[in-house]
């Protein structure tokens, strides 16, 4: 594929992603394995949601839109991820247990912190809405995970974030778990006060938070 | 239609700002204005407040009603807050919320009964949020079946359909009206309540679709609802609605409103984008 041809390829993925066009969005990136490389959709599908992430923090998109458009990405990435398996050049930047706490049942702010994660190179153990700390707990371990995301959309449900913290102090591990949370009732305040290891006020920050908290727990282990 | 007042909650800035400095005529101010504009109960909300939660509602209890005499709705999920609140209320005040959740439901009900309060109802169970309105409206039975085996009069009770944002699924609007209609159908004496502005979450102008829902839910039989009654317009057009359903005799307080100036900004709005 030439040059031009191939700019104009990731464009027209840019534009399905942007309008949130699940259906072309899944379209284009089959075509598109056989014509670039994944690595470079990869690439695309980051900087559009980075870009939907500013223009709806903006206010110049709105929520359904936000929506779609991570819908959109979610599942282009999940076409590409056994390509990059494949290619071995991706780096694993962290795994990740998310889920919704005890009796919470929202998950569409959860489904967007997992597309634009994962979009970011991260590994999603999605373990769904009305989780118990168990399942947050023994999921982490099974998978030997860096980080236990939780949300929790209702004030009523916040402290069952404590519980899955609390369950984590209990096992004593020797490299601890890290606990991020978020969800529209959450503040940094709550996630201090708690003993939460990060906080993150929307699935864009998440990425941040994310990597922080993974680059710390790293460093942690070479001190060991 | 019963009016609750919704500013007083630590989830706006001011608000936590004012509650952090024990701002006391900051938030009387609030209380005052929220009255004129038509409220007859004011919301005290400091849920943001995590562990100091109890002690932030006590002081937004005696704060308001030292500032003026009017009974409150009382919004917690922590049952020690209601409790320790309640101690401090003067008059009847309104419990938000009670659920299924046994911890919560058995830990509450002494209390409500204690103080004679009344109470919101959330159609939610155990697990979860069902989805469609026969199942919700099947819940909202069996938990008012519930309050009233445990004391509660019909008439003190308020069910929330629980209104989750149209922006995040299409049929939500219509999953709340219709739950609300059922309600008011199929069980009889009891009131229903919604917090407002849920409805438009994450959308742009979310004033009008609050608005417009206000006025749909109020055909199909809403009682109650919380809200900004600072937004004039939404107070003029609940009075239009009262008018048009019904439940303002010979239109005496909609002409009233007219008289008095305040539905004349509804007006002009119009006027100003129509044709010459």
């Amino acid at each position: 594929m030439d040059c031009g041809s191939k700019t104009e390829f990731l464009e027209e993925l840019r534009k399905a992603i942007d309008k949130g066009e699940v259906e072309k969005t899944v379209e284009l990136t089959k075509k598109g394995l056989a014509l670039v490389d994944a690595r470079e959709m990869l690439k695309v599908l980051q900087d559009t949601m980075r870009r939907i992430g500013i223009l709806f923090e903006e206010q110049v998109i709105f929520l359904p839109e936000l929506y779609m458009s991570a819908r959109a990405m979610q599942a282009s990435s999940d076409i590409l991820k056994p390509e990059l398996g494949k290619l071995g050049g991706q780096n694993i930047q962290g795994k990740i247990v998310l889920g919704a706490v005890e009796n919470d049942i929202h998950d569409i702010g959860k489904n967007i912190v997992k597309a634009v994660l994962e979009a970011n190179g991260f590994q999603i153990y999605d373990i769904g809405i009305n989780c118990p700390a168990n399942k947050f707990v023994d999921k982490a371990l099974e998978v030997d995970a860096d980080i236990i995301g939780m949300s929790s959309l209702l004030t009523i449900t916040m402290p069952e974030i404590i519980k899955v913290i609390e369950a984590l102090h209990k096992l004593k591990l020797k490299k601890p778990i890290l606990t991020l949370v978020g969800g529209a009732p959450v503040t940094q305040a709550f996630a201090e006060r708690v003993g939460a290891d990060g906080f993150a006020p929307d699935a864009f920050d998440a990425v941040r938070a994310a990597s922080e908290l993974v680059a710390k727990r790293r460093a942690t282990n070479s001190g060991n | 239609m019963l009016i609750i007042g919704d500013m007083i909650n630590t989830t706006r800035k001011s608000v936590e700002k004012a509650v952090k400095e024990r701002n006391g005529l900051f938030i009387q101010e609030l209380a005052i204005k929220q009255i004129e504009a038509g409220a007859q109960y004011i919301d005290v909300n400091s849920g943001t407040f995590y562990g100091e939660e109890a002690e932030s509602l006590c002081w937004l209890v005696a704060t308001v009603q030292s500032g003026i005499s009017v009974p409150l709705c009382i919004d917690s999920s922590d049952p020690e807050a209601v409790e320790a609140a309640l101690k401090l209320h003067k008059g009847s005040a309104i419990v938000n919320s009670i659920t299924l959740i046994e911890r919560q439901y058995e830990r509450l009900i002494p209390v409500i009964r204690q103080y004679e309060c009344k109470v919101v109802a959330l159609c939610m169970g155990q697990l979860s949020i069902p989805e469609t309105p026969e199942e919700r409206v099947k819940l909202a039975q069996q938990l008012v079946t519930k309050l009233v085996c445990d004391g509660v009069a019909l008439e003190d009770i308020f069910v929330d359909p629980l209104i989750r944002p149209v922006a995040i699924g299409a049929g939500n609007g219509v999953i709340a009206l219709r739950t609300i209609e059922g309600i008011f159908k199929h069980i009889k004496g009891v009131s229903t309540i919604c917090g407002l502005s849920n409805i438009s979450f994450g959308l742009p102008h979310r004033k009008i679709l609050n608005r417009t829902f206000l006025m749909m839910a109020m055909a199909f039989g809403l009682g109650a609802a919380i809200l900004n009654p600072l937004d004039g317009q939404l107070m003029g057009y609940v009075k239009a609605a009262r008018a048009l359903l019904g439940d303002d005799n010979l239109c005496k307080e909609y002409i009233e409103a007219s008289r008095a100036g305040t539905l004349d900004s509804l007006m002009r709005l119009g006027e100003k984008s129509g044709p010459k």
